[in-house]
């Protein structure tokens, strides 16, 4: 409970900021700072609630030892990871559906309070599509499931919940740079073996959509397609090596 | 005083319990469990090659001071952790198996649950990890909530229950999927002396039910008149085991007491005992008095090591 009351306060927060923040962008239009700014909450927040979530339900039950019970019935360590992490992707979803909601109400409030404009002058403002948003989300909720995955692989092996939380947030920067580091890679075998390990790390960049809600590029399917399976590819990844961490640990 | 003790210096009286011709419903075989230290190549033995067997329908009392291997002991059963050496068997399956340990509860040393469940959803929650269904489910845990005494408190937070509540739901957590065998850690660990005769007569209830129960406590006299055999452990060794009357020398060979001497002649019954390769032990009344004159005694033998 009180962590959704966490959430729609962040959610009416963003909202009430986005509207409030509006009034200082520099020369962009209004509609596209709402939706940037919404965006970005969507990705700092969704990624702080993730690590957070993630570390609480995993390794908060190795801490508080409530395992213990859980794990003397009948259910695999598989199944209790798999649990776990549904009940991080779940929280994550609902924190990203509300943002969603909050941003679209933000937009359309904002459109509302627009004098009549035509469709030209609309578009000089900058239109931001509904359904471009709804893409951004979604995609956000792939990227933030990775993030949850990768979180759970350093729950299960850490014994701090302060080393679980720290390489969370390490993988994740890391991740939002790895696609400007891979431009800045050069030749060679030392290079091409570095490249190579980065792979490790997924790209949490190409989650990030939003030129579709602006109009500035065309959604594929197949790109789109693409892209998830990488996510559950990554997922499944940091999941199964969770697993086998889980597996071997002593309680 | 006991006889000349077996090579190990272990008192087994197990083996005379198995030929019983009884169904086991836990064997632990040359149970070992080491943890790596820091240093290299180094480890704690936490458990070495513990040996037991308990019959189906008994009360068996696992003795031993803190740090003795109890709790360790107990996680290799439940499958919380590996041994390094050795095997355990429930009713003759590994703990690992998912059906092994259906048919087992557990009751924690402290109450590791979920503050922010009320007594119902914390049943509700282990009862789905059972498989339980729904109607089945609020059958029993309603069931279990009155029979301990929580039908008032069934509907509130865990972080408002006493400790004492906290242990009868953890009762009936443990008796939940109506377990075959029960684990009880430390039943009477922070409970007052009327709840712990209420812990008393709980697990002879569960012995007139049929069930199997592995009962670790501190409270020796409760034990003596509870279970039908104990194991007492130090430093992970196993240093006795049997019935508590083959233990206590009732009606048994091995224990027995000297009157009428005076001091140089105990003096040289002793001697003449040392010279035999065996030793004079003072004659334990109780459980009690066993237990600590076999782990004072162990623990001498230790530090002259």
């Amino acid at each position: 409970m009180r962590l959704f009351l966490l959430l729609a306060v962040s959610g009416i927060v963003s909202l009430v900021g986005g509207l409030y923040f509006q009034e200082f962008n520099l020369g962009s239009s209004e509609l596209r700072f709402i939706a940037d700014f919404g965006f970005g909450a969507m990705t700092l927040l969704g990624s702080i609630v993730t690590v957070v979530a993630t570390v609480q339900l995993l390794y908060g039950e190795i801490e508080h030892r409530t395992i213990l019970p859980i794990l003397s019935k009948p259910v695999s360590r598989g199944e209790f990871l798999l649990g776990k992490l549904l009940g991080a992707w779940l929280t994550i979803c609902s924190f990203i559906g509300i943002l969603t909601l909050a941003l679209l109400a933000a937009l359309w409030i904002r459109q509302w309070q627009m004098p009549d404009l035509g469709e030209e002058a609309l578009l000089e403002q900058g239109a931001v599509s509904s359904s471009g948003v709804l893409l951004f989300a979604l995609m956000q909720c792939f990227r933030l499931m990775v993030l949850a995955s990768v979180t759970a692989f350093f729950s299960a092996y850490a014994s701090s919940s302060l080393f679980a939380v720290f390489m969370g947030f390490f993988v994740w920067v890391i991740g939002q740079l790895r696609g400007s580091l891979d431009a800045q890679w050069g030749e060679g075998i030392g290079q091409s073996l570095l490249k190579t390990l980065t792979l490790l790390i997924p790209d949490f960049r190409i989650f990030d959509l939003g030129a579709y809600a602006f109009g500035e590029a065309e959604a594929s399917l197949v790109s789109l397609l693409g892209l998830v399976l990488y996510a559950v590819v990554y997922a499944a990844l940091y999941g199964s090596l969770a697993a086998v961490v889980l597996k071997n640990r002593e309680f | 005083m006991f006889g000349r003790p077996a090579p190990a210096e272990l008192y087994h009286f197990s083996d005379r319990l198995a030929l019983k011709e009884s169904v086991q419903a836990i064997e632990l075989r040359e149970l070992t469990k080491d943890f790596p230290l820091m240093e290299r190549g180094r480890y704690l033995r936490a458990v070495d090659g513990l040996t037991l067997r308990i019959p189906e329908n008994s009360v068996f009392g696992l003795l031993g001071p803190n740090g003795s291997g109890k709790s360790t002991t107990i996680r290799m059963l439940l499958g919380l952790s590996e041994p390094s050496r050795g095997e355990i068997r429930i009713f003759g399956a590994s703990p690992q198996e998912a059906e092994a340990r259906r048919r087992v509860g557990y009751l924690p040393d402290a109450p590791y649950y979920h503050k922010f469940l009320t007594g119902r959803e914390l049943l509700r929650f282990f009862g789905k990890l059972l498989g339980m269904s729904r109607s089945e489910l609020e059958r029993r845990a309603e069931e279990l909530l009155a029979q301990f005494g929580l039908a008032d408190a069934m509907d509130r937070k865990l972080g408002a229950y006493s400790k004492g509540m906290l242990q009868r739901l953890g009762f009936a957590q443990a008796l939940l999927g109506d377990p075959d065998i029960l684990v009880l850690d430390e039943p009477t660990a922070g409970v007052d002396p009327v709840g712990a005769a209420e812990v008393g007569d709980f697990v002879r209830g569960l012995r007139e039910q049929g069930k199997t129960v592995l009962l670790c406590s501190h409270l020796l006299t409760q034990v003596q008149d509870l279970c039908d055999a104990v194991g007492i452990m130090n430093k992970g060794r196993l240093l006795a085991s049997g019935s508590i009357d083959e233990l206590l020398g009732v009606g048994g060979d091995a224990r027995f007491a000297i009157e009428g001497l005076t001091g140089s002649e105990l003096g040289e019954v002793a001697r003449f005992a040392q010279e035999k390769g065996g030793d004079l032990v003072p004659l334990g009344q109780n459980l009690e008095d066993l237990f600590r004159s076999l782990v004072s005694k162990d623990d001498q033998r230790g530090g002259e090591a």
